[in-house]
Formats: structure tokens, C-alpha cells, sequence
């Protein structure tokens, strides 16, 4: 398959415009090839990038004009980054990205906050995992990996010992959440990947409640909770348990 | 994550750190909105009407007024002239950071 002829629709594949029997092709093939899942995974982050300046965005009156005279009402748009479901195809990870029809039937900035983090936080793990070059320091051994941050992010955290549990840790980066700097980890069980990331709690613009995340939402398992001036999030397509006891061994670490 | 001989069979996407993908992952949104302000306003309003206020390709065509085929054409100059407005503006942004020791 010639991935030329393929990129040319990918736009509107993406914009949910090809119609059915090509979408489905399409999924087949986005699902198959590393090309165009990375194409596809840049230009939504595209779209995603334009939405969200948009939204801050003061339009001139006669673009507002237009507007007002266009045709209502809105049919509902189809699932727009259904691909992402098909993209980390090696992985058995399936995303269930939060759309903006979401943000149309809540209201409260709290809400659209707390579902920008999910949302932000499944993007970064997803990327890593989609990554060929995931982690920044490779190691299993928390000595070499807790030390490796130092310098790179304005606080220190403790990684659990993981000698007889079945996790292992694969390694870490930096990233960013909202031009916050935290640190990444990745963690194997089972042949499941779970990424557990840790920021300052007070460089997070707003509190988060995390008994009002709701992880059913999405398709994969998620715990999140605040600890010593921290804020750690536990993400994976690893089952609840998984997630959880990971969790409390991070939560009892020294 | 070794490639190793066995994974074989399993397709990863072929994730490259495009300074575009780098960008995107990590510029506040305002390089994004500046980008958008400097393009020429009819790529800017087809932009704007199709990822803010979600129209369709029909709706595009009769708001705007320009058959279907424009509208996709359209799109497609639009994404890239911001793309290549993105790039313009990412080199002086990777120094900002480095300056500022990020």
C-alpha cells in the first residue's frame, strides 16, 4: 500500500468526512501502518492545538456575521478521533479520548479542568507508548532512575522497591503537563505498560477531585491522588487491580 | 522497549519527534494562537469554523459560500500554512527554553 495515496485523505478522514465504507478502510489501514498512524496521531494534536486556541480566540464582527447567517441546525459530528483507537496498534492499549461533546452537555470549569487533565495525561501515555524511544533513562533500578531527575524537575520523589511485586520499572523521562515540569516512569506488568507520572501539587493551576473521576469513561484504568506537595497519576491499559496496587505501593514508598 | 526480532509481527507507528509533534506536545497555546492570528483570514475562519465550531464540509460550503472542493482545498492550504507558521516560530522558541534552563 502506497502510503502517498492514502495521506492525501487523511484530512478528511480525520474530520470524520470520507463516508463509511472508506472510513473503514481507512481504520484497517491506520490500524496497520506506523507511517500513517504517526501522521494521523501529529494532525490530531493539530486539530486538538487549533480547538483549544480557538476557544480564546476574539473573531472579527464580520466573521461573527457569517456566523449568524450560516445554516443551523448543526447535524451531531461523528467521533472525531475514533482513529486513535485503532492507532497504537501494537499496543493492546484502545483510548477513549474525552470529546467536546462532553464539554457541551456539562457545564463548570472544574468539570472541563478536571477532563482536560484526563485528557492530557492519556495523551502523554499514549505517546510514550507509541514512541520508539519512550523513556529518556533506561533502567529497572529506582537508584539509578530517582537520581537521573534531579536537576531536571524542581522536586524529589520516592519510587517504591519493586523486588517481589509483579511490576517492573522500564525506565523514565521528563515531560511536561501544562508547562508544569514532572517526571514520567514506566512501569511493566504482565506485558501491560503503566505510566506513572508525579507533579507539583501547587504548579497545577486548580484542585482536582479525584473521587469525582470516573474511570469507567475511559478504557483504560486510572488513579490519581496528592501526597507530601506531590500530585501522582497511575495510568494504564492494565486491569483496575494492577493499577491500584501500583498505586499503593507508590503511595507506602518511603 | 527493545525491537527485538519477536515483536516482529506487532506495527508500532513510527513516531519521529518532528519539531512540529515536539512542538504540539509541548508549546502553551499561545505559539499556536499567534500562528493562527497571522495566517490570511480566509484560512483562518475555515480553520476556526471546522475544529471550534465544528462544521461540516456541507455547512462549510454553504456558510462560506464555495463548493465542496474548495472547501477541502482550502483546509488542506490552511493546515499547512499554519504548519509552516508553527515551524517559522519554533526555532526561537527551543532557545527560550534552553535560556531559561527548562
Amino acid at each position: 500500500m502506497v502510503c502517498e495515496s492514502w495521506k492525501s485523505k487523511l484530512d478528511i478522514y480525520l474530520d470524520g468526512e470520507l463516508g463509511e465504507p472508506e472510513t473503514r478502510t481507512f481504520d484497517a489501514h491506520v490500524r496497520g501502518c506506523p507511517l500513517c498512524s504517526a501522521d494521523a496521531l501529529t494532525r490530531v494534536q493539530m486539530k486538538r492545538a487549533i480547538q483549544a486556541a480557538g476557544k480564546r480566540f476574539t473573531p472579527s464582527a464580520d466573521f461573527r456575521r457569517r456566523i449568524e447567517q450560516s445554516i443551523a441546525p448543526k447535524a451531531p459530528r461523528s467521533f472525531r478521533l475514533r482513529w486513535m483507537v485503532l492507532a497504537a496498534a501494537a499496543m493492546i492499549l484502545v483510548v477513549g479520548a474525552l470529546t467536546s461533546t462532553y464539554m457541551a452537555t456539562q457545564s463548570g470549569r472544574d468539570v472541563a479542568y478536571r477532563d482536560h487533565i484526563v485528557s492530557e495525561i492519556a495523551d502523554l501515555h499514549v505517546e510514550t507508548l507509541a514512541s520508539s524511544s519512550p523513556v529518556d533513562v533506561i533502567s529497572t533500578d529506582r537508584h539509578t532512575v530517582k537520581p537521573w531527575f534531579q536537576g531536571k524537575i524542581p522536586f524529589a520523589f520516592n519510587l517504591p522497591e519493586l523486588q517481589n511485586s509483579e511490576f517492573s520499572l522500564l525506565g523514565g523521562r521528563m515531560t511536561y503537563l501544562d508547562q508544569t515540569p514532572g517526571a514520567h516512569l514506566i512501569y511493566d506488568v504482565r506485558k501491560h505498560h503503566i505510566s506513572v507520572f508525579v507533579f507539583q501539587e501547587r504548579s497545577l493551576p486548580a484542585k482536582l477531585d479525584e473521587k469525582s473521576l470516573s474511570p469507567n469513561r475511559l478504557s483504560f484504568s486510572m488513579e490519581t491522588w496528592s501526597q507530601g506537595g506531590l500530585r501522582y497519576f497511575v495510568i494504564g491499559d492494565a486491569s483496575a487491580g494492577d493499577i491500584d496496587r501500583l498505586s499503593k505501593l507508590f503511595k507506602a514508598a518511603p | 522497549m527493545q525491537f527485538d526480532l519477536e515483536d516482529e509481527e506487532e506495527v508500532l507507528p513510527a513516531v519521529r519527534d518532528t519539531p512540529e509533534s515536539i512542538l504540539l506536545r509541548h508549546s502553551d497555546g499561545q505559539l499556536v494562537q499567534q500562528a493562527l492570528e497571522q495566517l490570511p483570514v480566509a484560512y483562518r475562519e475555515v480553520l476556526l469554523l471546522c475544529e471550534v465550531e465544528e462544521m461540516s464540509y456541507q455547512e462549510l460550503s454553504a456558510t462560506l459560500a464555495i463548493p465542496m472542493g474548495t472547501v477541502m482545498s482550502r483546509l488542506s492550504r490552511a493546515r499547512k500554512a499554519l504548519r509552516d507558521g508553527l515551524q517559522i516560530q519554533f526555532p526561537n522558541r527551543m532557545n527560550q527554553r534552553v535560556n531559561h534552563g527548562l
